[in-house]
């Protein structure tokens, strides 16, 4: 196997692993807050109301799936579209997947908050005296606000770029996977100014998150397709 | 309209926009802050400053954030798929710098923009045993969002390199760009440094900076069509 077929293989091994992670993420941090969708939506009422015994280590593997699978391993796969499908569009697949990759970056530190600085705060706020509550409170909104209405927002603009840039692109070489990605890009960018904005029917768009992890396993395995097709057609070529 | 134009289309529009974003985020933080620049420096000073700054405040880091950082990442890759050919090795160096400036300015904005105005509301609500601690917070906090040195050194390594390389396309732009460069360096090693008349350029070099990008924005719509033609033809032997 020529390094061109393992960088496509790693890429699309990545993609479906970051879907499947990421699903398991949703799930997991929804078993955590027993399927209360208010303290997702206002955390400050999970402050207040503290976690189920045991559910503090399942909220804390579901933000370190969710790094995994909505950040992390989806680096392989942005740098594998930039490889094929940079040579016809330069400039722009740079421009995109630059976004793209800064994307992740504000991602993995929006997902770290939550994981490493809400469980403490959270066991501490029953101990602490009430002038002492109300000051956890703060840092609490504080550091919140912090990782959803600046992190996410921005971190949403950029991948919602990303993905529909790179879906316009990609519709060329295929149709229908490029088209969705395109519409989910849309709908997350739209989603992103919804939360920088406050503009709640903007920001329900993120639903389409829901998505993404299917939209992840759909690419991953037509990257690994692809993989199969193309090698016979460049190994003669590099081999001359 | 092909690719390449579409791409320069984008970067000049970044440009041109950020610009007024830029100014316009400048001048309000400097209304929250009654146009008292000291403050910036005084945590104390800053937290008490109230409800209806905190309001100024983060308006006026969230336009900082798309005016001086996100709107410059498509002028960044722009430049460097432009200036490119005259020097792969040192415009991908300074490409890294200047994506650099981005990844670290980014998030110390935001911080900014979030979590001091939420203290500064509570502050103004806070009986006095508590705003002892929220003081102590916010200085915390604070420090970590200023990360004003290493952030500007390497947007000032960024405008150095690019600014000469810029040079042999347009000389009047690329010597403005290499000027901005050498005084952001300055600002950057004089925040490390704690030198105060360093320091002091910060303002100058930001109230510029909008004005550079506006001209960098007219220049890439104008089009770069013969360099183009010059690095097709190159890249084509």
């Amino acid at each position: 196997m020529n390094s061109d077929a393992l960088f496509k293989q790693i890429a699309a091994f990545s993609i479906i692993v970051a879907g499947v992670l990421s699903l398991a993420a949703n799930v997991i941090l929804l078993l955590a807050v027993d399927f209360n969708f208010e303290f997702l939506e206002n955390p400050e009422e999970l402050l207040v109301a503290g976690f189920e015994p045991g559910a503090v280590e399942l909220f804390r593997w579901g933000q370190v799936l969710g790094i995994l699978g909505w950040c992390l391993l989806l680096i392989p796969v942005m740098l594998y579209l930039w490889y094929w499908l940079g040579p016809r569009n330069s400039g722009l697949m740079t421009l995109y997947t630059v976004l793209g990759l800064t994307s992740i970056v504000l991602c993995v530190i929006e997902s770290t908050i939550p994981a490493s600085i809400w469980p403490p705060m959270i066991a501490a706020y029953p101990q602490a005296a009430d002038v002492q509550r109300e000051v956890l409170q703060v840092i609490f909104s504080a550091v919140t606000d912090f990782a959803f209405e600046g992190m996410y927002a921005l971190s949403s603009i950029l991948f919602g770029l990303w993905s529909l840039g790179v879906g316009l692109v990609l519709r060329v070489e295929r149709r229908i996977l490029g088209i969705a990605t395109a519409i989910m890009g849309a709908a997350i960018l739209g989603a992103g100014f919804g939360w920088l904005l406050r503009v709640d029917p903007l920001a329900r768009l993120e639903l389409f998150y829901f998505f993404q992890p299917f939209w992840a396993i759909w690419l991953g395995i037509v990257i690994w397709g692809r993989g199969e097709q193309s090698e016979p057609e460049i190994e003669p070529a590099t081999a001359v | 309209m092909n690719n390449e134009t579409f791409f320069r289309r984008i970067a000049a529009i970044s440009a041109i926009i950020s610009a007024p974003l830029a100014v316009a985020g400048l001048v309000i933080v400097s209304l929250a802050v009654d146009f008292n620049f000291e403050l910036m420096s005084d945590q104390a000073g800053l937290i008490a400053l109230g409800a209806q700054s905190a309001e100024f405040f983060q308006v006026g880091e969230f336009l900082t954030v798309f005016g001086y950082h996100l709107l410059l990442i498509p002028v960044i890759l722009y430049l460097w798929h432009w200036l490119r050919p005259h020097d792969p090795n040192l415009v991908n160096l300074y490409t890294v710098f200047g994506l650099g400036f981005i990844f670290i300015g980014v998030p110390g904005v935001i911080m900014r923009a979030n979590v001091l105005p939420e203290m500064m509301r509570a502050y103004a609500e806070a009986p006095s045993a508590q705003r002892e601690v929220l003081e102590v917070v916010f200085k915390i906090l604070t420090d970590m969002a200023f990360t004003g040195g290493i952030e500007v050194i390497l947007l000032g390594i960024w405008w150095l390199g690019i600014g000469l390389v810029l040079c042999r396309e347009r000389r009047l732009l690329g010597i403005v760009t290499t000027v901005l460069g050498i005084a952001a360096l300055g600002v950057g090693v004089g925040a490390i440094f704690h030198i105060e008349p360093l320091i002091m350029l910060e303002g100058i070099v930001f109230l510029l900076s909008p004005f550079w990008t506006l001209w960098l924005g007219i220049v890439i719509w104008q089009g770069t069509e013969k360099s183009e033609q010059r690095v097709e033809a190159a890249t084509a032997v």
